[in-house]
């Protein structure tokens, strides 16, 4: 135990130290218990809310910290520790071990949750998707496998157009819903080519189930790209993040953290989102920092 | 009976005005207010039925974004709680996926060039179903999906099936064609006195005769005596019929004469007690999915004989998915056991008749997953030692997909 939890900064890097940068809901946890093959929530209500009020806090912390489980997710839950009335430090070192438990075992089985076919975990993350939740805490992120090019990145270029497209991916339900609510009837979404559609896909992912910040979503459409087998450098992949990188601009995603606190320097440091560093950053494996150039190194 | 000489447009937009009326919220945009709307509706003294199938064609469509699909073709297969529908309509309900929306679709079989009056009928029956079995359908389409979460499940829904289901469906269909009754022939109708205009020598058997030959549009009579004295002894018929009990596999007119006779004294729901039996089994009515806050982990039980869900075998697939059908079908796991869950999936929307052609998609993955082909998925479901659900397009989602018309 590193000294006195019990201000918010003491807290935030105790609970950060780990470097899990998902929000852990009971969704999440509950995925996390399936692959792990274990159930693990109930340690929370074990060693945590059922405690509080030994600890220090009235029973009205206890239903408080349930609160902030459920709208924030597990750190932010027990980072808030430093507003509530004095807690036994024991306690609270207890609650940030536990938080670094579930997040370090949801860290080693990552892969597994997000390769998954087992519908369990993912009505689990689909629940979250659908309460638009998928935003991530801005705290340096594990480094991603580095995409090396294969030969110089392309320009991006749209494919040629084909009258008889046919999509190959299933239509967004929210996205088919606007469409008809603003042309005041069903309208089939149409495309010319694999790429127009793919990209409003992920943009709806991004729009209607939120957006996970700039470090992790151009990370995310490069696996989905992978997945479909299209080169993230090539000219496909370069012209589907152009369009993306422009709606971030726009701000069609909504508003989003800028700002990332560097690992390597201990200072926040801005993402300029463009063409060029997304790729930099997709190379990298991270978002480097302007003023050092180290990204989030976990530390432990 | 609406005005004669009113615009279609003059009747559809009183109908919702009146459904609004009736709702509690004093609203139907959310499909949560309708089924009370309706009942509500049916019941209200006073009311004038609404007779004219495009109109209530109309209002769903347009209104409720509830699309009706007629089909010359047969339209129903047995039902999963157990018993066989029939064949002239179907209320679909399917849930995309466990928290999405639910999608319904109303099939109506026949021609409304020549066969409006029979269409009106099963049109009235399945929005029947929507005012009364909204939540137990939903339910059916959540437990398909829960089927996927904890196999295990199917074992007291096969039990259920196989000795209330044949009660249940035979409950929820009475339950309909009261519906479309009570909306043809308001029981206000039978009051006291003979109503004005009609022979003061009509019984009150005599004019539910009547009623009930209108409402299946059976040609105006001209009310002379002996018409009118057939009618009475036609409705005498009738009643002492209806002191008897229904028989199962009665005709549509039968069914509705029954009903007629006898609906004063029936308290609806009638299926309330199965339901609450179904609902103490699959633990809570609606969208209710407990695995959600407690996933089952580990291996199920030994399989119900007979199974809940159709089984088909891999290499049957294929033929299996393209025949016309409302109920997944389950590639099983191999052995005796359940598999620790099953994966769900259903083909993309394609104008394609045949869903064995197309790629399908894993139901609770985000829409930008690769969709693949069905025998890829059999083979990923083989490797992982579980079951594969399919969720082939019913036929009304095919008739939609050939129109071109857009769904999720």
């Amino acid at each position: 135990m590193d000294g006195d939890h019990q201000s918010y900064e003491s807290l935030d890097r105790r609970l950060t130290r780990v470097g899990c940068p998902y929000k852990l809901y009971e969704a999440r946890i509950h995925a996390l218990e399936v692959v792990a093959r274990r159930p693990l929530f109930h340690l929370i209500e074990e060693e945590i809310t059922a405690r509080i009020p030994a600890a220090g806090g009235a029973p009205a912390w206890a239903a408080q910290f349930e609160r902030d489980l459920k709208t924030f997710g597990l750190l932010e839950a027990i980072l808030y520790f430093h507003s509530y009335p004095p807690l036994d430090p024991g306690f609270v070192e207890g609650a940030c071990e536990l938080y670094e438990r579930l997040a370090r075992l949801y860290l080693d089985r990552l892969d597994e949750i997000r390769g998954s076919d087992d519908p369990r975990v993912l009505a689990q993350l689909h629940y979250l998707r659908r309460l638009g939740d998928s935003r991530e805490h801005a705290i340096p992120r594990p480094l991603e496998p580095p995409r090396i090019p294969d030969g110089a990145i392309a320009e991006p270029r749209q494919p040629e157009l084909d009258v008889g497209y046919e999509p190959r991916l299933p239509p967004h339900a929210d996205l088919l819903d606007v469409a008809a609510w603003m042309a005041k009837k069903p309208v089939a979404l149409r495309y010319g080519c694999f790429a127009d559609e793919l990209c409003e896909a992920l943009a709806a992912g991004f729009v209607f189930e939120g957006f996970s910040g700039p470090q992790a979503a151009f990370f995310e459409v490069a696996a989905t790209l992978e997945e479909h087998e299209v080169d993230p450098f090539g000219s496909e992949g370069q012209y589907i993040f152009a369009l993306l990188i422009r709606q971030l601009g726009e701000e069609v995603f909504g508003d989003y953290e800028h700002w990332i606190p560097c690992a390597g320097c201990g200072e926040n440091f801005c993402i300029e989102v463009s063409l060029e560093s997304v790729n930099a950053s997709l190379v990298a494996g991270g978002w480097k920092c302007g003023e050092c150039g180290g990204f989030g190194e976990r530390e432990g | 009976m609406s005005e004669p000489g009113q615009s279609r447009e003059a009747v559809v937009e009183k109908l919702r005005a009146d459904l609004e009326r009736a709702s509690e919220s004093g609203a139907t945009r959310q499909l949560s207010e309708r089924p009370q709307a309706l009942r509500e509706y049916v019941a209200a003294p006073g009311r004038e039925p609404v007779e004219s199938y495009a109109a209530i064609r109309e209002l769903l469509q347009a209104h409720w974004k509830i699309p009706v699909i007629e089909t010359e073709d047969r339209v129903a297969e047995l039902e999963q709680l157990g018993g066989a529908r029939g064949s002239i309509g179907r209320c679909g309900v399917r849930l995309l996926d466990l928290v999405g929306s639910t999608d319904i679709h109303i099939v109506v079989r026949g021609d409304p060039r020549g066969e409006e009056r029979q269409m009106l009928w099963t049109l009235l029956h399945e929005l029947g179903h929507l005012a009364w079995h909204l939540e137990l359908l939903e339910s059916v389409g959540a437990v398909y999906q829960r089927v996927c979460l904890n196999p295990g499940l199917e074992t007291e829904l096969a039990r259920f099936s196989l000795d209330r289901g044949p009660s249940l469906q035979r409950m929820t269909e009475l339950e309909a064609d009261l519906f479309a009754l009570d909306w043809l022939i308001p029981r206000w109708w039978f009051g006291e006195a003979t109503p004005p205009g009609l022979p003061e020598a009509l019984t009150a058997d005599g004019h539910r005769c009547l009623s009930l030959r209108r409402a299946f549009g059976s040609q105006p009579l001209p009310l002379s005596e002996a018409a009118v004295a057939g009618l009475n002894r036609a409705g005498e018929e009738e009643r002492r019929r209806s002191e008897e009990a229904l028989r199962p596999g009665s005709t549509r007119w039968a069914r509705a004469a029954w009903l007629l006779w006898n609906r004063e004294r029936l308290e609806c729901p009638l299926s309330a007690e199965l339901v609450a039996e179904y609902d103490l089994i699959v633990g809570g009515g609606g969208r209710y999915v407990p695995e959600l806050r407690q996933p089952a982990i580990g291996p199920g039980g030994l399989e119900p004989d007979p199974p809940w869900l159709p089984r088909v075998a891999p290499d049957a697939a294929a033929a299996a998915v393209d025949e016309p059908g409302w109920v997944p079908r389950l590639v099983a796991s191999e052995g005796p056991r359940y598999p620790e869950y099953n994966i769900p999936i259903r083909p993309l929307p394609s104008p394609e008749p045949r869903d064995s052609r197309l790629r399908w998609s894993h139901m609770f993955k985000p829409a930008t997953q690769k969709a693949l082909s069905l025998e890829s998925w059999i083979g990923r479901a083989r490797e992982q030692g579980v079951g594969l659900l399919l969720f082939p397009r019913t036929p009304a989602e095919r008739a939609l997909d050939s129109r071109g018309v857009p769904r999720a």
